[in-house]
């Protein structure tokens, strides 16, 4: 019965945000052709999909970590970096996820009844949409319009979020919504999305809305070209109470091929962790591979000047082989954080290498 | 509306104030956000202390210090090297020294508040407390370099973990000829005699001693004692069963305390009045029941964890920082009613630090000189309880240059007190531009449940 249900969230295959049912055969990682004919093929309620379908989606990750600090003693630990329980629903045009995820409570004053630094669940995503032809709209707890993108191609987030996310420059979700174009014959998307603005893990603070203007193109939609993707995005907004610049602009060059990714991305940073006046700098490549269906590679380099006025970097080298036994992945992974100038000082514990054990699963198969 | 109709839905409204000021503002609201959203009105009389006097604001601005270390601005040295993390106390302010008497009977300077205590650099530390020594000197005597005294409690913090790493004995600082000592010395042994904390905030009817309530001190218009709802002062012996055990122990009475402290000023706070050894209303105790928040820098060194949850944290913290350690012979740190909270001796005998009290020639540049060089000292020897090879560690960096050392923390004391007081004038504002929350306003939903709320109170006296 899943099997069916889920074939037919294959055959249609055409949402693309966020984590969209994949062609799980197809060459490509965003589907096969998600936009082919998009401006053509009529409402989707014409198109003979009319069943209710539910996509289960189960990710969870689990860890060992052996972690030698530069500046302090070398420690190891279990961890549970990610849990990830959610349903996705696409009936005709209409489509709506909720995510669970479980996370750390860490902040003190407020819950009373939980005690200590207790695992409790909070909710990822949670929106609704309706697509309508070539338009998509979605509203509610949403996925931003990049960072999936960009995840999409790397797809081993259990090695490493992407830096996007882990340097704080932009949230993987936030509260709003998203208008999202699909082009013609397989071109990509352009989109937009109006945002609080502090990502999905705090609430509105600011009095002014986030806009994000976004574009996923692949420039050659035809043939073996075709998981390029040209990455480009421009946001503007504030974070905080007191509305603190939080400008970001970017872009880069993707490969999201089913068994082989790589990236190119950098991002402007204008107002970064509440100071308004910040100027940042953030650059990152990786490469990804899968080979003998079962052999998984998998690098990735960060580096992120945290003030372009004044040497102040952190440089995060990745690495990992791994095995894949579909819904299960093994990777072991070397993780090298390296600071510089006013970094060395100023992030206490962070520089430092990390062996890491590393164990996914994760369903549909290609989930990000 | 600030920025037009289109901020609503677009962007583009920056704030207009400067870059500064928002940060400030914004850093420290959402440190204080939890908070906020339970209890607003409490973190709203905790920014008006703040907004009080610069050095108010120092000790309640420990999120801000923990952002300019973080982004590079505090951080700055040629010291730190790779010495592992001390454990220290992250915010030990000139304030937060003080005169303990322990189980010996022998009053004794000592730090006072590990509310924030956690592994940290040994330089974040000392700057802490350099820039509040620099801070309140500023205040207390304008005229006077803060360099000075910065280099003062450098050069003493150094010397002294130079000599403990050697094995020279730690020092009890039990007496002092020095002016601010001095002063709190003879005030505690004046408070000790006459039981002054059973004379302010008691009275005895019927034989029977109580709490006083209301306003106690009318120069502390905000600080009051209220009545606390009967089925919180039932569990309050649970709170306190680490020393239930004491012959006579009996709860006489309880009352939630209003408007003390800064950093701490919006947490619980409940002071309890305990039968002495004897019947007699003479020899009755005072504890007091202080919720303990999260480390203000949780997060450094991950995974590691410098205890398995607050009260234990707190507690050995405290243990490690003293002399003796029953420097406070009721200290302990313990979980209540779902809180983290610390029980500990409330008492006029021990004295803290005051900046208010820095006139006169407590505030001459050889006064304030000497502070800065037995704090430092005293920090030292806090520090020195971290493993022989941390010490060890930081004692070669220390090497490389002791004076250079000192010159670099008076650079930073200097200029750190100079950045707090423009921040203080750009908190202010923004209390001003923001309203008393400091931009983030309440939901009714999300009220505190219904006996926290009766816990957290009103703190309109």
């Amino acid at each position: 019965m899943m099997l069916t249900l889920l074939s037919l969230v294959l055959a249609q295959a055409d949402v693309d945000g966020g984590f969209e049912p994949l062609a799980v055969d197809a060459g490509v990682v965003a589907s096969a052709s998600p936009d082919a004919g998009a401006g053509e093929s009529g409402p989707a309620d014409a198109r003979g999909e009319g069943a209710l379908t539910w996509t289960p989606i189960v990710d969870a990750f689990g860890e060992f970590q052996a972690r030698f600090p530069r500046d302090a003693a070398p420690n190891n630990t279990f961890t549970v970096p990610r849990v990830q329980l959610g349903v996705q629903a696409d009936w005709r045009g209409a489509s709506g996820r909720v995510l669970l995820e479980g996370v750390y409570a860490t902040q003190g004053g407020a819950l009373i009844g939980v005690a200590g630094d207790s695992v409790v669940v909070r909710i990822r995503e949670a929106w609704g949409g309706y697509r309508w032809r070539f338009l998509e709209a979605q509203l509610g707890l949403i996925p931003t319009l990049v960072v999936p993108e960009v995840e999409r191609a790397f797809l081993h987030r259990e090695l490493s979020p992407d830096g996007l996310e882990a340097y704080r420059v932009k949230a993987p979700a936030d509260f709003g919504g998203l208008l999202r174009g699909h082009l013609p014959a397989g071109y990509g998307w352009v989109g937009v999305s109006v945002t609080n603005g502090e990502g999905y893990t705090s609430r509105e603070l600011n009095t002014g809305k986030n806009v994000e203007l976004a574009a996923a193109v692949h420039p050659l939609p035809r043939g073996v070209l075709e998981p390029l993707t040209v990455l480009g995005f421009a946001m503007v907004g504030t974070s905080g109470p007191s509305s603190a610049r939080a400008n970001r602009f970017g872009g880069g060059a993707l490969w999201q091929g089913k068994t082989l990714g790589l990236g190119v991305t950098a991002a402007s940073v204008q107002g970064w962790l509440d100071d308004g006046s910040r100027q940042a700098l953030l650059v990152q490549g990786f490469a990804r591979a899968e080979l003998f269906g079962r052999l998984l590679l998998a690098a990735r380099v960060h580096l992120f000047n945290r003030d372009t006025t004044q040497p102040d970097q952190v440089l995060e080298l990745i690495g990992g082989v791994g095995v894949k036994v579909e819904p299960v992945e093994l990777f072991l992974a070397v993780h090298r954080t390296s600071l510089s100038g006013a970094a060395l000082t100023a992030l206490p514990g962070v520089d430092s290498t990390d062996v890491r054990l590393v164990v996914r699963v994760r369903w549909p198969p290609l989930y990000p | 509306m600030r920025g037009g109709w289109w901020c609503l839905v677009l962007t583009g409204c920056v704030g207009s104030a400067p870059a500064r000021e928002i940060e400030v503002a914004t850093v420290i609201a959402r440190n204080d956000e939890v908070m906020i959203r339970s209890r607003p009105a409490l973190v709203a009389g905790r920014y008006q202390r703040m907004a009080s006097n610069a050095f108010d604001f120092y000790r309640g601005n420990l999120a801000l210090f923990r952002q300019d270390w973080e982004l590079g601005r505090s951080s700055r040295s040629g010291f730190l090297g790779v010495t592992p993390p001390v454990w220290g106390l992250a915010d030990p302010h000139p304030e937060n020294f003080g005169i303990l008497i322990a189980a010996d009977g022998v009053a004794a300077i000592e730090p006072n508040d590990f509310d924030s205590a956690d592994r940290v650099p040994f330089l974040f530390d000392v700057r802490r407390l350099v820039g509040g020594l620099a801070v309140g000197a500023r205040l207390a005597n304008p005229q006077l370099s803060t360099a000075v005294l910065g280099e003062a409690a450098a050069r003493s913090y150094a010397a002294t973990l130079t000599a403990l790493a050697s094995g020279a004995a730690p020092q009890r600082a039990t007496a002092s000829s020095d002016p601010i000592a001095a002063d709190l010395f003879r005030r505690s042994q004046r408070d000790l005699t006459n039981r002054a904390e059973l004379l302010f905030l008691t009275e005895v009817k019927e034989g029977q001693r109580r709490f006083r309530r209301g306003v106690i001190d009318p120069e502390e218009p905000t600080q009051f004692l209220a009545d606390v709802p009967p089925e919180i002062v039932a569990q309050v012996p649970e709170a306190l069963r680490r020393v239930q055990g004491a012959p006579g122990f009996e709860v006489l009475d309880v009352v939630r305390e209003f408007g003390s402290g800064v950093a701490s000023w919006a947490r619980v706070r409940l002071l309890v009045l305990v039968q002495g050894p004897t019947e007699a209303p003479g020899d009755d105790v005072i504890l007091e029941v202080k919720e303990l928040p999260e480390s203000m820098v949780a997060g450094w060194y991950r995974p590691a964890l410098p205890a398995s949850d607050t009260p234990a944290r707190v507690e050995s913290a405290a243990r490690r920082a003293w002399f003796r350690p029953d420097a406070d012979p009721r200290f302990f740190a313990t979980t209540w009613l779902g809180l983290p909270v610390l029980v500990r001796t409330e008492s006029e005998a021990f004295k803290s630090v005051r900046v208010r009290r820095w006139e006169g020639d407590r505030a001459s540049l050889t006064s304030l000189t000497t502070l800065a060089e037995w704090t430092g000292a005293l920090l030292a020897r806090v520090h020195a309880q971290s493993e022989p090879e941390t010490v060890r560690a930081i004692v070669t960096q220390l090497e490389r240059g002791p004076d250079v050392f000192a010159a670099e923390q008076g650079a930073f004391a200097e200029a750190h007190s100079a950045q707090v007081l423009e921040d203080f004038a750009h908190f202010q504002a923004a209390l001003t531009r923001l309203g008393p929350t400091l931009g983030i306003t309440q939901d009714p939903r999300e009220r505190a449940p219904d006996l926290a709320s009766r816990l957290f109170g009103d703190p309109t006296p």
